[in-house]
């Protein structure tokens, strides 16, 4: 009988150490879907600031609002041609396309 | 050899195997009697839970649907690009605040405590809540800003909520407005691209079922009931912002400078038929009758219509080059030959028309023709043409159809039909009369001369230049050969024609201008001193690269002149230049040496 009783006691014990590992596992399956939806929520917030920041820096860079700027800058602005033996042409010093009137 | 048991006699008291036995059995009793028990919870259970999964209490579900909440989860609305790829709309999320008057504690103060934390009028407030006592979903405010969410949010008040709503901005103001269109409440394409791409760009909501806690917090969600909301498609235009903005800016100077009715504009890239401009502008002048109306356009400019795309307007001068050209073709007459245009006369047709000319030459070159943009001369070889070869001009070109380019509200313009056609439209039509014509279908049709004949399809969208749908070619008009003909004349109205005060320093031009009557509304003739001066050109004249008409509508000739080559020439100029200048295209002007520096 005492060996009957230390396998029923072996068979309680396992089944107990199963249940828990089972509970373990579930909560860190819910505490995993809680991390995820936590990060998918951060990832959200992040892409509406973005999308924000997007639409200010749109809002921002309008040609109304850069030809004002160029205006009180005084120079004349002139485009960087967009054909290959320009572009292969080393940059000038400062290289931001900015000439001085008259160059 | 073992002893027998002997099971009549009782074991002593004392005996330990006795007493050890008992045990056993009293451990196995116990044992039993556990697992028993074990085992009838288990069954119990198991057979609650069939019954609870086959036949469950009526309570039950409403129970459950109780602690779970369904939500929407925003997903946003796609973009409107423009063909670089600047943003002309785009959409964030803003929060609109809203009460639920049946939870809210104290409805006598809620008022006034969110016109203090949003600063709103509290009298407002008050009387929006207490209008709709009975609802659960009250707005307040439709949009906040980050102060005041953060307000609402501290004060944690009860029975006030803030919703995450998308909110749709146009981030270059009232810059191609009325092509852009807006979006409704709902925030659904109502006008302009919005509308015609809503499709595309509309987003598909996600969807989130959670379970919730007694503060109806998100407690736990199953990821089976969870869809993933789904931005919609972002649509880059073939609309450039910067070329928009040129056009806009110089339209609004012209409007200004001739006090005029309105003035509209499209750029065309004749290489990818895209369109990479198009402006409407409308000047309602008090105590000016017959004007051009849009009442949309005055609740709303994303509302107006487009009237490049929407108002025919009458072509006048400008659309002597196709007939001219399809002249040409024909053989009905040589460049260098010389009609009996008159001088100082009308020309009288062969059915007895008198043709009027602006200016008399005397017998002109069917060249000179066009560059003095001569009516006389057209109703000569107009008279040579059959009514067929004259309905094929407008047929060719593409007139009298859909340009199909995808804006809406698209006109096909307007063309005498063949049953209706006679000898007073055959030498009409010739110099642009009893015709009507869309802004669009014009640069369209001019850009046969500006690329090898052929026309190309109209394009909103950017085209890739990757991909295998760059430019569509519906069919070729003109042989190349009369095409450069064509072209070259077109250049020397530049230089000897009406075309000459829109004369580029930096690249060489050709174009045509236009004077028209402006026509009296509904019908009845035309306004004697009253015009639609228009003005269509291309350039670079060696490479065109783009193709550009501007029209004014009724400018004031107490202001300034109404000649097309005088008014709306230098606007096509201007625009030609500082478009070509912005896409780093070479000046082909002999002798250009750049920019003047100021003094």
């Amino acid at each position: 009988m005492p060996r009957m009783f230390t396998k029923l006691l072996l068979i309680v014990l396992a089944a107990g150490a199963v249940a828990s590992g089972l509970l373990v596992l579930r909560q860190r399956k819910v505490e995993t879907i809680h991390e995820i939806s936590r990060a998918y929520q951060r990832q959200r917030q992040a892409e509406r600031t973005l999308w924000t920041l997007q639409a200010e820096i749109a809002r921002r860079t309008r040609p109304e609002a850069l030809r004002e700027q160029l205006a009180r800058r005084r120079g004349e602005w002139r485009p960087i041609p967009a054909i290959p033996s320009t572009l292969d042409a080393p940059l000038r010093p400062g290289g931001d396309g900015l000439e001085e009137p008259g160059g | 050899m073992t002893a027998p048991i002997r099971l009549s006699s009782p074991p002593a008291a004392s005996d330990p195997h006795r007493g050890q036995a008992a045990q056993c059995r009293r451990i196995a009793g116990w044992t039993g009697l556990y697992v028993s028990l074990t085992i009838i919870a288990y069954a119990g259970l198991v057979g609650r839970v069939v019954q609870l999964k086959l036949d469950p209490d009526r309570r039950l579900p409403l129970a459950v649907e109780t602690s779970t909440s369904t939500r929407n989860e925003l997903a946003r609305r796609g973009r409107l690009l423009d063909r670089a790829g600047r943003i002309i709309a785009t959409t964030t999320i803003g929060y609109r605040l809203f009460v639920d008057p049946q939870v809210v504690e104290d409805l006598t103060s809620v008022a006034g405590d969110l016109a203090r934390l949003i600063g709103a009028d509290a009298v407002e407030i008050d009387r929006k809540i207490n209008a709709n006592l009975d609802r659960r979903y009250v707005i307040v405010a439709d949009q906040l800003d980050d102060a005041q969410i953060e307000a609402v949010r501290s004060a944690n008040l009860r029975g006030v909520g803030l919703e995450p709503i998308p909110v749709r901005h146009y981030p270059n103001g009232p810059l191609a407005a009325t092509v852009v269109g807006l979006v409704g409440f709902d925030h659904d394409g109502l006008a302009g691209f919005e509308y015609l791409f809503d499709e595309q760009l509309e987003p598909t909501a996600g969807r989130l079922t959670y379970l919730r806690d007694v503060r109806r917090q998100a407690l736990w969600f199953d990821p089976g009931k969870y869809a993933p909301g789904r931005d919609g498609t972002d649509v880059r235009l073939s609309i450039d912002l910067v070329v928009q903005d040129i056009v806009e800016a110089r339209l609004r100077r012209a409007v200004s400078d001739h006090h005029a009715g309105g003035a509209r504009c499209v750029v065309l890239d004749v290489r990818t038929g895209e369109i990479l401009a198009i402006s409407d502008i409308l000047n309602p002048r008090p105590g000016w009758d017959e004007q051009t109306a849009d009442p949309m356009r005055d609740r709303d400019p994303r509302l107006g219509r487009n009237r490049c795309v929407t108002d025919p307007y009458e072509p006048g001068s400008t659309f002597k080059a196709f007939v001219w050209a399809v002249a040409t073709e024909l053989g009905k007459a040589h460049p260098d030959e010389v009609l009996p245009t008159p001088d100082g006369v009308p020309h009288v047709t062969s059915r007895g028309r008198r043709i009027r000319d602006s200016f008399y030459y005397g017998p002109s070159s069917w060249r000179t023709v066009l560059i003095k943009s001569m009516n006389s001369g057209m109703a000569i070889v107009a008279e040579r043409m059959t009514d067929q070869q004259m309905q094929g001009v407008v047929e060719r070109f593409g007139f009298g159809r859909k340009t199909h380019c995808g804006l809406p509200g698209e006109s096909p313009g307007l063309v005498t039909p063949p049953q209706a056609w006679t000898h007073y439209s055959q030498t009409s039509v010739a110099y642009g009369h009893e015709i009507a014509v869309t802004a669009v279908q014009m640069v369209r049709a001019f850009a046969v001369f500006a690329r090898d004949g052929t026309i190309p399809s109209l394009r909103i969208t950017a085209a890739d230049p990757a991909g295998d749908d760059t430019v569509h070619i519906e069919h070729r008009v003109l042989a190349e050969s009369t095409v450069a003909l064509t072209r070259d004349v077109l250049r020397q109205v530049m230089i000897d024609g009406s075309g000459r005060r829109a004369q580029s320093v930096k690249y060489q031009l050709f174009g045509k201008s236009a004077t028209a009557q402006l026509p009296k509304k509904g019908g009845g003739g035309y306004h004697e001193d009253r015009y639609i001066s228009s003005f269509i050109a291309g350039a670079p004249f060696t490479d065109p690269r783009i193709v550009v008409v501007a029209i004014v509508d009724d400018p004031d000739k107490k202001h300034s002149s109404h000649w097309g080559g005088e008014i709306a020439g230098p606007i096509a100029r201007d625009i030609i230049d500082s478009t070509l200048d912005y896409l780093g295209v070479p000046p082909d002007q002999p002798g250009y040496l750049g920019p003047v520096a100021a003094p």
